[in-house]
């Protein structure tokens, strides 16, 4: 544990003592700060086009009608921020060389790899954590539910940790940080999409397509619907490209 | 020397694959197993993600299975709220499956259930299919009740001859959309001019009297006596300043409908219009959570004179700053003044329900029922469609009566209305905080971290 911890603290140095990470803060904060003024514009103007009716404005809600929307925006943009965060985890060791010197004793593979994912996916949540300024910014005027905001912000936590782990996995390919960010982009995109490919509606295929999507578990959390099913697809998909990352530094091991 | 290199590698590699596809085959079984054991947790405030109580006490007790044809598009406005609506249904009960149908691939099966058009859900069970009139969990539940049920149907009469309010009319005042709604749960709804009969039909299920003018011939109003006390079911709603002999006739079942006009200082748009949160115990209302509104109401309520052989009890009841004005003319004269004197304060009831006792010489007899309420334009069409908590009050009325208690009109979600009405001040708040301030504290923050540590290292 004391090696894990020592891992930590050394790749978070590494992070919040970069101007890469402070640089992609700001730019992160500020597109989402401007979506989150874009839709604040166009949600104000709804209220005050309907507030006539009633009837109609009883169903204008904050959460699904303004919240929702606004985080599966702040998801697309972590689809490109988080390899740019994970790309130096691994392939910045092993083109400076000192991968081979980190992997020897009394530091094991599981603890470089648990360690450089708990320093990636803190950073990144980190940054995602001052976005909790928009809902507070909400509470100002409104009385949004508290119950699903934390429901977004544990969907969030699921995506980001799944695509840290991704991300992890594709430093951990090359030492080239662009063909890094380029897998894991990739990857990204292909559990972001891979729904949307069924030919057919129904079947076996159908749904084995759409449970592997990020869309398919990450939607109802930011509905407002904590599901057993979605927390065990984020846990295990995370485990699963970790475990993915230790067989390739294994394979690097004995391939010379 | 190098053969047993690639030997060793070829084993490595081997062994590293063998590796990934066991722990691959975990994760899949756990993840298997977690589905077909799924649980979930609905954070929101009107649990709007949530089947009712009702929907999951119909699906556990299903006793052959249910295939539910979904004929929606991806690309229909609805079919991402149908899909969660069905995954509910089917994580509810495993006698609940259902797929989608592209019309245009399987135009056999679409014509097998006559099905024409997108955007369509047909329930089957048994080779016996029902469509369902709309995509929401309350149709769907009344549809799969119908279906397991068979084909029974109720008639409701609706009487005609003294004013009454026209089932058949879609305008403001008419009672079309109550009809439709009845009709869609199959209750089978025909008018009724009692003055052309001699009694109340015998496959009357339930009598309805809505907004009479004027009032019942003396035959007509022991018709409707006699029918009642015989073990039919009255469903009644009278409008302030009318109908008095119909108020004398509830007397009869323990109801006091008195003439007076319900004034509400909190009322929905003035103080004519009572709103109603107080439901006492009955099955009518179990679970509702919801307001109703009335536009000029009286109060009905159960009779201080309990007649023998009939309990009622009261339905609805406003808030406590409500109080009653019985002077009409002070209302026609818009003269209406709270006076200590002559008004009081206190929570009235606008609708009550009765049901006979049978005696003890004749347990078996019929037990009448009847349900009055103090407001017509209630169940007219612009309150039906305006109010979503009418609908399935009144329906419970019917279904109570007619002892359908299968037939659940489920409650309305809650609406958590939230509208933004910001001022140009708060925009700019909105505005300057999330992209100006906070990524400039954010790049501040950095610049001088970075800063001190470059000066002392």
């Amino acid at each position: 544990m004391k090696a894990y911890w020592s891992i930590v603290r050394r790749d978070l140095k590494g992070y919040f003592l970069s101007p890469v990470v402070y640089a992609m803060a700001t730019v992160f904060l500020l597109l989402t700060g401007l979506l989150f003024f874009s839709n604040l514009i166009v949600y104000t103007e709804i209220s005050f086009s309907i507030s006539e009716n009633p009837y109609i404005s009883q169903s204008l809600n904050l959460t699904s009608d303004f919240l929702q929307p606004l985080i599966a925006q702040f998801a697309v943009i972590l689809l490109f921020f988080i390899p740019a965060i994970t790309m130096r985890t691994f392939s910045e060791e092993k083109r400076s060389g000192t991968l081979e010197l980190l992997l020897t004793y009394p530091v094991t593979n599981h603890q470089a790899i648990l360690g450089k994912f708990t320093a990636s996916l803190l950073t990144m949540g980190s940054i995602l954590l001052l976005t909790i300024i928009y809902p507070a910014i909400l509470f100002l005027w409104s009385s949004p539910e508290l119950a699903p905001i934390l429901s977004i912000y544990l969907g969030l936590l699921g995506m980001i940790s799944l695509f840290t782990a991704i991300g992890v996995f594709a430093s951990s390919m090359t030492e080239n940080q662009i063909i890094a960010v380029l897998i894991a982009f990739g990857l990204n995109l292909v559990f972001w999409m891979i729904g949307w490919t069924s030919p057919v509606n129904n079947g076996l295929l159908h749904d084995t397509l759409q449970y592997l999507s990020i869309i398919d578990h990450f939607e109802p959390m930011i509905k407002g619907i904590i599901k057993l099913s979605d927390i065990t697809y984020f846990i295990t998909t995370t485990i699963f490209f970790l475990f993915l990352t230790g067989q390739v530094l294994n394979s690097s091991k004995w391939r010379g | 020397m190098a053969g047993n290199l690639l030997k060793q590698r070829r084993i490595n590699a081997l062994s590293e694959a063998f590796a990934i596809l066991v722990i691959t085959a975990i994760l899949i079984v756990v993840n298997l197993i977690v589905v077909r054991h799924d649980f979930q947790k609905d954070l929101t405030s009107n649990k709007r993600f949530t089947l009712a109580d009702q929907t999951h006490q119909l699906l556990k007790n299903l006793n052959e299975p249910i295939m539910g044809y979904s004929f929606f598009r991806e690309t229909d406005e609805d079919y991402a709220t149908v899909k969660d609506l069905l995954k509910q249904y089917r994580t509810a009960s495993r006698k609940f499956e259902f797929r989608f149908v592209d019309l245009d691939r399987e135009p056999m099966l679409a014509k097998k259930y006559d099905v024409t058009s997108y955007q369509t859900i047909v329930l089957e069970q048994n080779n016996r299919f029902r469509k369902v009139v709309e995509p929401t969990e309350h149709a769907l539940t009344n549809t799969l009740v119908r279906l397991t049920r068979g084909d029974v149907q109720k008639n409701i009469y609706f009487t005609r001859g003294n004013g009454e309010l026209d089932p058949d009319s879609v305008e403001n005042n008419g009672l079309g959309f109550l009809k439709m709604s009845l009709n869609d749960v199959n209750y089978n709804t025909q008018s009724l001019n009692l003055l052309t009969v001699k009694k109340v039909p015998d496959d009357c299920d339930v009598l309805a009297v809505v907004g009479p003018l004027t009032d019942p011939t003396t035959e007509v109003k022991e018709m409707i006596l006699q029918y009642v006390n015989d073990g039919g079911r009255l469903f009644i709603a009278l409008e302030p300043g009318s109908g008095n002999s119909f108020r004398e006739l509830l007397e009869n079942f323990s109801i006091n409908a008195s003439n007076n006009i319900v004034i509400d200082p909190n009322g929905f748009k003035n103080i004519f219009q009572p709103i109603v949160e107080i439901f006492p115990p009955h099955v009518i209302t179990d679970n509702f959570d919801f307001g109703l509104v009335f536009r000029v109401a009286s109060t009905i309520s159960t009779s201080s004179r309990q007649i023998p052989g009939w309990i009622s009890s009261n339905l609805c009841m406003t808030g406590s700053e409500t109080w009653i004005e019985t002077n009409l003319d002070a209302i026609e004269k818009k003269e209406i003044v709270f006076d200590p004197e002559l008004h009081q304060k206190s929570s009235v009831a606008i609708a009550a329900a009765a049901q006979s006792i049978p005696s003890s010489d004749e347990p078996d007899a019929e037990i009448g029922r009847v349900v009055a309420i103090g407001d017509a334009d209630f169940t007219g069409n612009i309150f039906f469609q305006t109010f979503a908590a009418h609908e399935p009050f009144i329906m419970n009325v019917f279904h109570w009566l007619s002892d359908e208690k299968d037939l659940i009109a489920i409650p309305p979600k809650a609406h958590f209305s939230q509208p933004l009405l910001l001022q140009d001040t708060q925009l700019l708040v909105g505005f300057v905080v999330p992209i100006v301030i906070i990524p400039l504290i954010i790049a501040l923050f950095g610049t001088v971290r970075i800063i001190v540590r470059r000066r002392k290292s």
